[in-house]
């Protein structure tokens, strides 16, 4: 192999309470290589592309995105070699398959060898060579992702990767210590997505939160989305108990000097 | 940053400052003053002394720890003429509090089996944890009525204990004025089936035995013996609260009641206004509850100490039962002149000395139990209250968390910490490991420290220092 080329995908990394025990078979992803791919460029001149990352083609948005994990998926479906879980909602989902393209046709423009598939199916991969597909099925469930660190991984082979140059945008949510409770701090460019953010912290925090979606409704301010917040936290108590006795109405939708959105959540335990 | 003056042996001063309209008062030791982390909690000592009506001080306890809106171990009267009540001054745990029964067995003649055999029993019979609760279709709208009208009586009636437990509560279980239909249908469907469970969070079942009495005339006042074992219950209102403080929450900040202060979750509605006298119907509601809550699950604990030790429940005296999240009206001379005040304890409980009418014959003499929960492996105490005005009666409720639930949780990654406190003598059934690591006894301050503050500044004497052994946790 060429030592001058390097085989490169461009890939955003995935965070999520991942379970510990996933079925014990095939070739198991470390949680931290976890990624959804946006561009797979295959052997390519390193040089080349070094040369064009201070150009690199940037998302519009500034903030990471949150998202729900809502089913296995085989590929190919008969006689798989990869096991994945597929994202089924995605804040920003309209934006992300925006930004899938213009890097693509960036990557395009640069005369890099870019495999150019229609549509873009967001996954991520957690095993590769599944053997035992219902052991797969079974030990699935519904658990939030949050993603903001776009990388440039290069492929050692046998799932090992490593990152070659990273873009980092705003995390979603960040976790901050506090004493008594559990606090985050939440990150957004609009009110609603201070509301999902808010709502994927908490699924964070306890997953089957998501058996209980959010309204699709306007929120105008920050008690909007606390009473919203509190809705959920309410149905859930009632239909299967909750650890969380409320979200608190701490704190103030404060706007950064880049313009993004931030509030101190606090939700007492 | 906050300069504190100091007034007295324990007690430190922060100027009024801005918009606050009395100073601040902190109790607490010069050690742990080193220790804490005081920028955040201060400034909601600072936050909360913006209420409209405070009298005296926005108070401090030893125990305090950043919350939101008010810091956990705060204490803020307001004049019940021109003040405001404020459900963040009580929380959403509305009448969290704890019980102490003391069971007539030397804890160290029983035997291992039998401490076993004890604590399963307690476990199994008690739900605890994050949707645990009692089969079957739960309170009726009736129930719910008489619950939130006659407090703790009402789980005698039904056989849950006995009528001479009443005169060992606070409020003799019982706070007036709780009122249903001050109360939504979601507060009530998440209530329905929780009376008689702990919940999760730090709340708790433990047994143990009395290590140490420091006054003994009061101590075997109290039925308390060195060697002794105990039972300490720690609950709240459970969901039905919760529902409560969160739906008055909402409809305060509709009003608009927030309007000047500098934190929302402080937000707080004349006490003569129609929406403060609703909210004081709902709290007493929710307060009701919680104490047929901590009386159920005594009778669950009796129970079960006839089942494996053949202790008769009448047997399991209660000590009593205090409030640790509340509001309420008492009365105390302010500049020469009888008023009435809102207290609000939010983190700290009532410590009223001898000779208070609202007491039983019992603590009339005494004053008043304050009990003081520490942490599931080092101790927990006993205090008698000394009705001290500059706090309104009031000390403080626990040790107080040292370090955050993530903070604990990372710190016992990789260690079993149910083996760790077995190994430790403290054995421990919960239904969520998560739990038991986040509520380890290195995430909470040193009792004894707080304790000792509190005897300091002149609020409450200690009695008596518990030690654990069986612990169940949510």
């Amino acid at each position: 192999m060429d030592e001058a080329t390097k085989r490169l995908f461009f890939g955003i990394e995935v965070c999520a309470p991942w379970p510990s025990n996933l079925p014990a078979e095939g070739r198991i992803l470390d949680p931290l290589h976890r990624h959804m791919t946006l561009a797979f460029l295959g052997q390519t001149d390193y040089q080349k592309i070094q040369e064009a990352l201070p150009n690199f083609q940037v998302p519009s948005f500034k903030v990471g995105f949150t998202g729900q994990f809502d089913r296995c998926l085989f590929l190919p479906p008969y006689h798989p070699s990869v096991l994945a879980w597929h994202v089924g909602t995605l804040d920003k989902k309209t934006a992300i398959e925006h930004y899938h393209r213009q890097l693509i046709d960036w990557l395009k423009s640069l005369d890099l060898p870019v495999t150019d598939r229609k549509g873009f199916l967001p996954h991520v991969t957690l095993c590769r060579h599944p053997k035992n597909k219902k052991s797969w099925l079974e030990s699935f469930i519904p658990l939030p992702m949050i993603a903001y660190k776009i990388h440039l991984y290069e492929s050692l082979g046998y799932s090992q990767y490593v990152s070659c140059w990273e873009y980092s945008l705003q995390p979603p949510f960040e976790e901050i210590s506090h004493t008594a409770d559990i606090a985050y701090r939440v990150y957004g460019e609009s009110l609603e997505e201070i509301y999902h953010h808010a709502y994927t912290a908490l699924a964070f925090a306890y997953p089957p939160i998501l058996a209980f979606p959010l309204d699709n409704i306007q929120v105008n301010n920050l008690d909007d989305v606390v009473i919203q917040l509190n809705d959920v936290v309410s149905k859930m108590d009632q239909e299967m108990g909750c650890p969380f006795k409320a979200v608190s109405l701490h704190g103030n939708i404060r706007k950064e000097t880049n313009n993004i959105l931030t509030w101190e959540m606090i939700i007492d335990v | 940053m906050y300069k504190l003056e100091k007034m007295k042996p324990g007690i430190y001063l922060m100027p009024k400052e801005g918009g606050m309209k009395v100073p601040g008062l902190i109790i607490a030791s010069e050690a742990l003053l080193q220790e804490m982390e005081l920028e955040q909690p201060l400034e909601q000592v600072r936050n909360v002394a913006h209420l409209q009506g405070i009298v005296g001080h926005s108070i401090a306890m030893p125990d305090i720890h950043w919350g939101y809106g008010f810091p956990i171990g705060g204490v803020a009267a307001t004049d019940a003429e021109t003040g405001v009540i404020s459900p963040g001054g009580v929380g959403y745990d509305i009448n969290c509090g704890v019980r102490l029964a003391i069971v007539p067995l030397i804890f160290r003649e029983l035997s291992d089996a039998s401490k076993t055999e004890l604590v399963k029993s307690v476990f199994k019979t008690v739900p605890s944890g994050v949707g645990q609760e009692h089969k079957g279709t739960g309170l009726t709208d009736a129930d719910y009525r008489k619950i939130v009208a006659t407090g703790a009586q009402w789980s005698v009636e039904h056989g849950f204990g006995f009528q001479k437990d009443l005169e060992h509560i606070e409020s003799h279980g019982c706070i007036q004025g709780g009122d249903l239909d001050f109360v939504s249908n979601q507060a009530k469907e998440r209530g329905r089936r929780q009376l008689g469970s702990i919940g999760s969070g730090n709340h708790f079942v433990e047994i143990g035995e009395i290590t140490q009495i420091y006054r003994r005339d009061v101590a075997e006042a109290w039925g308390i013996v060195k060697g002794q074992t105990y039972v300490l219950i720690h609950s709240g209102s459970r969901g039905f609260g919760h529902q409560i403080c969160q739906d008055t929450l909402n409809a305060f900040m509709k009003g608009g009641y927030a309007e000047g202060l500098p934190d929302r979750q402080l937000v707080a509605a004349p006490i003569s206004s129609s929406a403060g006298k609703g909210y004081f119907k709902a709290m007493a509601a929710a307060a009701n509850f919680a104490f047929n809550n901590r009386q159920q699950i005594l009778h669950w604990v009796r129970l079960a100490f006839q089942k494996t030790c053949k202790i008769k429940p009448e047997d399991v005296v209660l000590v009593y039962d205090v409030c640790h999240n509340i509001a309420k009206f008492e009365e105390y001379e302010v500049d020469g002149v009888l008023k009435r005040l809102c207290v609000h304890r939010k983190g700290a409980t009532r410590a009223f000395g001898p000779h208070n009418p609202e007491l039983a014959p019992l603590f009339q003499k005494t004053g008043q139990p304050v009990l003081v929960p520490g942490d599931m492996g080092r101790a927990s105490h006993v205090m008698v209250g000394l009705g001290n005005q500059l706090t309104w009666s009031s000390a403080c409720h626990g040790a107080g968390r040292a370090r955050s639930r993530t903070q604990s949780l990372k710190s016992w990654q990789g260690r079993n910490p149910i083996t760790h406190m077995l190994k430790e003598g403290v054995q421990v059934m919960a239904t969520s490991i998560k739990t038991v690591a986040e509520e380890m006894p290195d995430a909470y301050k040193d009792v004894d420290m707080v304790v000792e503050a509190v005897q300091e500044a002149g609020l409450a004497n200690m009695v008596a220092k518990l030690g654990p052994h069986l612990v169940i946790k949510g």
